[in-house]
C-alpha cells in the first residue's frame, strides 16, 4: 500500500499501520495497512500513539484532529470496537476533528461498526465523521513541513 | 333441511376459504414495498380474513363505561385518592400495524384518564412508554401518539419513554416459582397506582406481557425472550399453548401482587387499508373495475419510485382502524375478554394443514415501523409472526415448505437496527443454532456499551433485540423443511439465512412441489388483513 505522504512516517508498526504528526495543526493522520482491526492494531493506536499525542500535543493544551485511513479494514473484533469507542470518549475534551475513511467497497458489516461507533461518539457532541475520501483533508498537510 | 342456524355457521366458517379454480382471479399480494399479482395453482385454498368487526358507536362512552365497570377490580375512580402518585404506562409504536390514524385509541383513554386523574385531585401523574427493549420513540412519534395537548402538558418531564438500562430505574422484585427474574421500572413500582393503557393488535400482546415484559429490562426478559421458550411454544399467538405467556404470567403475578395495575385494553377490528388501497381488504373475487385500475396504477407508480420513497410513501398510509372493544381492571379477567374479541375478529377456521404455505410478505413489522424491513425482521415476519398467526395448529404441515414473496435486500437502518447488522453479518455466518448464539454471544450484545448507549441515547433497538428476532423464528424454523424467498434480488441474504430463493412465484411452487411432491397442497394466506388460522385435523 502507497505511504500517505512521502517522508517516513513518525511511528510504524510495519505491515499493520504507519502514523504521521503534524505539529503545526496538530494533526495526527494513521494509516492501516492490513485488513483487521485486531488487538494489535487498536493496542498500538491507544497506546503508543496516544502517549505520544499527549507527549507532544495533549500535555500542552493542544486540541488534536484525528484523520484515520482505515480503507483496508475489512474485519475486526468486537472488543477492538469497543476500545476505540471508550478511546474515542475520554478523548473528547481534546479532539478537534476526527474523520474516519473507509473504502468506497467497504462491507456493511465494516461501515455500521464504523457508523455505530461515529453515533455513539457524535451523542457525546465529538465532531466526528465517516468519509470516502481522505484527500481532501490531507492535500493542505503534504504541502506543510512536517512535525 | 340444516337449521337456518347451522346454515350461518356453515356459510360464516367456509366464506373466508376459496379454493382457486381455472377462471379464479390473479391474488394481489405484497412484494415488500411493492405488489405482486399472481395466478396460483388450481387447487390452492385461499385463506381469506373476517370482515372488520363493527367498532364501538361512541368510544368515548366505551370508555367511560369500562373503567366504571370494570372485572375483577373497583371502578377506576374508587381508586383514586388526592395526592397518589400515579404511572400511567403505554403500548409503543410497535402497535398498531400499519399506524392508526389520529387520534390513536391510546390519545383517547388518555384523555378521560387524565381528566379523572385530575379531578380527583391526583396530580402525581407521570405517563411511560412501555417500550422495554425496543427503540426510544422520537419526540414527532410521541406527540402523534397522545396529541397536542396533552404531549404540551407533560413531555418531556412527565411523559418518556421507559429505560431498561438505567441503572436507577429499575427495581427487582421477588423471583418467581421457576426462578424468574421480576424486574420493573421504578416509577411504577413506587406508584400507588399503575394504570396500563394497552392497544390489542394480536392475542400474544397484553394481560401479564404488558408490564412484566413493557417496563422491564434485560435480565427478566431472558426468562421467556430464549429459544427454548419458543420451541416449547406450539404458538404464542395463542396464550394458552404457550410457554412464552405462561412465564410471563407467572412474572405479572408477582407483579401485581406488590403493584396495584389497573388495565386498560382495547381491541381494534382489521380495517388496515382505505383508499386509494382499499382494495387490499377485498379479496380478488369482489374487485371492480375502478379496484384493478387502482391496483395497476398503484403498481405503475411504485415502479417508477426509488425504494426509500416508496416505504415513505406506505408509512404515511395510516389504517382506519374501529375500536371494537374496551376492557379495564385486574390483569386476567380483562385480558380474558380483550383475547375473546381478538379471536372473533382474527380466528379463521381452517380443515386440515397444508403441504405449501404461502405469504405475501409486506414492508412493516412491529419493529421498523418508519424504517428499513431488514433481512433479520423478514426473518422474523416469516418464521416468526406469519408462521404463529394459529392457534396452537400451524397451517403448515411438519416438515413441509414455506413461500413468502420479498425482494430480501441487504439494507438496515444503522439508527434503529446498528446491533442487527453485527448480528447478520458476523453471528449468522458462524452459525443459526440459536441455542448456540445465545450462550455465546447474546450477553456480549446485551452488555456492548456502544449498543447500550444507543439504546439509551439513540433511537437504537437493544443490543439483545437482534437474538429476540432470530429467537421468534424458532418454532417456526423447527417446524419447516424448507424455507423460500420468492423474488429475493440477491444469493447471499437467503444463503446467509438458510433459505433458498427463486425470481419468480411459480418457480417457488415449483421448487416446493419437487421437496413435497406433485400432489402436495397448497395454501395462500391473504394478509393484510390479519388473521390467525383456527386448523381442525
Amino acid at each position: 500500500m502507497v505511504p500517505l505522504f512521502e517522508r517516513r512516517p513518525d511511528l510504524e508498526r510495519a505491515g499493520v499501520i504507519r502514523v504521521w504528526l503534524f505539529d503545526d495543526s496538530a494533526t495526527m493522520v494513521d494509516q492501516c495497512l492490513g485488513p483487521s482491526m485486531n488487538d494489535e492494531v487498536v493496542s498500538f493506536i491507544t497506546g503508543e500513539v496516544e502517549a505520544e499525542l499527549q507527549r507532544r500535543w495533549i500535555s500542552k493544551g493542544r486540541a488534536v484532529r484525528y484523520l484515520h485511513d482505515w480503507r483496508s479494514i475489512t474485519t475486526y473484533e468486537a472488543h477492538g470496537r469497543e476500545r476505540l469507542i471508550e478511546w474515542g470518549k475520554v478523548s473528547k475534551a481534546h479532539t478537534a476533528e476526527a474523520a474516519i475513511c473507509l473504502s468506497r467497497s467497504a462491507s456493511a458489516f465494516i461501515r455500521i461498526a464504523a457508523v455505530t461507533g461515529v453515533a455513539v461518539l457524535r451523542m457525546l457532541r465529538i465532531p466526528i465523521s465517516v468519509v470516502d475520501d481522505l484527500e481532501p483533508l490531507l492535500a493542505p498537510l503534504r504541502s506543510r513541513r512536517a512535525g | 333441511m340444516r337449521p337456518l342456524k347451522t346454515l350461518k355457521k356453515l356459510y360464516d366458517d367456509e366464506s373466508h376459504i376459496i379454493t382457486t379454480e381455472k377462471g379464479s382471479p390473479p391474488r394481489v399480494m405484497f412484494y415488500g414495498e411493492d405488489f405482486w399479482v399472481e395466478d396460483l395453482p388450481v387447487g390452492t385454498r385461499v385463506i381469506c380474513a373476517r370482515p372488520p368487526l363493527e367498532g364501538v358507536p361512541n368510544l368515548k362512552a366505551a370508555i367511560r363505561y369500562a373503567i366504571n365497570h370494570p372485572e375483577g377490580m373497583d371502578p377506576l375512580h374508587a381508586l383514586l385518592k388526592p395526592g397518589m402518585k400515579v404511572t400511567v404506562a403505554l403500548d409503543d409504536i410497535s402497535l398498531p400495524l400499519p399506524p392508526m390514524k389520529t387520534p390513536d385509541v391510546r390519545q383517547a383513554v388518555l384523555e378521560i384518564v387524565l381528566e379523572l386523574l385530575a379531578d380527583s385531585g391526583v396530580d402525581d401523574v407521570h405517563l411511560v412508554i412501555a417500550n422495554a427493549l425496543h427503540r426510544r420513540m422520537t419526540e414527532a412519534e410521541m406527540k402523534r401518539m397522545v396529541g397536542q395537548t396533552i404531549f404540551d402538558a407533560y413531555y418531556p418531564d412527565r411523559y418518556y419513554n421507559h429505560d431498561a438500562e438505567d441503572p436507577d430505574g429499575i427495581v427487582e422484585l421477588e423471583r418467581t416459582s421457576h426462578n424468574e427474574v421480576v424486574a420493573i421500572n421504578r416509577r411504577a413500582a413506587e406508584s400507588d397506582l399503575v394504570i396500563y393503557v394497552n392497544i390489542n393488535l394480536v392475542p400474544m400482546d397484553g394481560g401479564h406481557k404488558s408490564v412484566g415484559t413493557g417496563l422491564t429490562n434485560y435480565e427478566s426478559l431472558r426468562a421467556h425472550h430464549n429459544p427454548q421458550t419458543i420451541r416449547d411454544s406450539d404458538s404464542y399467538m395463542e396464550p394458552g399453548r404457550s410457554q412464552l405467556h405462561r412465564s410471563t404470567e407467572r412474572i405479572g403475578r408477582v407483579i401485581d401482587q406488590h403493584c396495584k395495575v389497573f388495565h386498560i385494553e382495547t381491541t381494534i377490528n382489521n380495517r388496515m387499508f382505505e383508499e386509494p388501497v382499499g382494495f387490499l381488504m377485498k379479496k380478488e373475487e369482489d374487485f371492480t373495475e375502478f379496484d384493478r385500475l387502482k391496483l395497476q396504477s398503484f403498481k405503475y407508480a411504485l415502479s417508477k419510485m426509488p425504494r426509500a420513497l416508496k416505504r415513505k410513501m406506505f408509512f404515511n398510509i395510516y389504517a382506519p382502524y374501529e375500536v371494537t372493544g374496551v376492557f379495564a381492571g385486574a390483569t386476567e379477567p380483562t385480558h380474558q375478554k380483550t383475547l375473546e374479541m381478538s379471536w372473533k375478529q382474527y380466528s379463521v377456521p381452517v380443515q386440515g394443514q397444508s403441504d405449501i404455505v404461502i405469504f405475501g410478505m409486506p414492508y412493516v413489522s412491529p419493529y421498523n415501523v418508519n424504517s428499513i424491513l431488514n433481512p433479520l425482521l423478514v426473518q422474523v415476519m416469516a418464521l416468526g409472526y406469519l408462521y404463529n398467526l394459529n392457534r396452537g395448529v400451524p397451517l403448515v404441515k411438519k416438515g413441509g415448505v414455506i413461500i413468502f414473496t420479498h425482494p430480501c435486500y441487504d439494507e438496515f437502518d444503522p439508527e434503529h437496527h446498528a446491533p442487527y447488522i453485527e448480528f447478520f453479518n458476523r453471528l449468522l455466518p458462524e452459525t443459526r443454532d440459536a441455542v448456540k448464539l445465545e450462550h455465546k454471544y447474546e450477553r456480549e450484545f446485551a452488555k456492548n456499551p456502544s449498543y447500550v448507549h444507543l439504546y439509551r441515547k439513540g433511537h437504537a433497538y437493544h443490543g439483545a433485540h437482534p437474538f429476540y428476532m432470530w429467537y421468534w423464528g424458532e418454532n417456526g424454523r423447527q417446524h419447516v423443511g424448507k424455507v423460500i424467498a420468492a423474488g429475493a434480488e440477491n444469493n447471499h441474504v437467503p444463503a446467509i439465512m438458510g433459505w433458498d430463493r427463486t425470481d419468480t412465484l411459480s418457480e417457488a411452487i415449483e421448487e416446493a412441489r419437487g421437496f413435497m411432491g406433485r400432489g402436495a397442497s397448497i395454501s395462500f394466506v391473504k394478509i393484510p388483513p390479519i388473521l390467525q388460522t383456527d386448523v381442525r385435523l
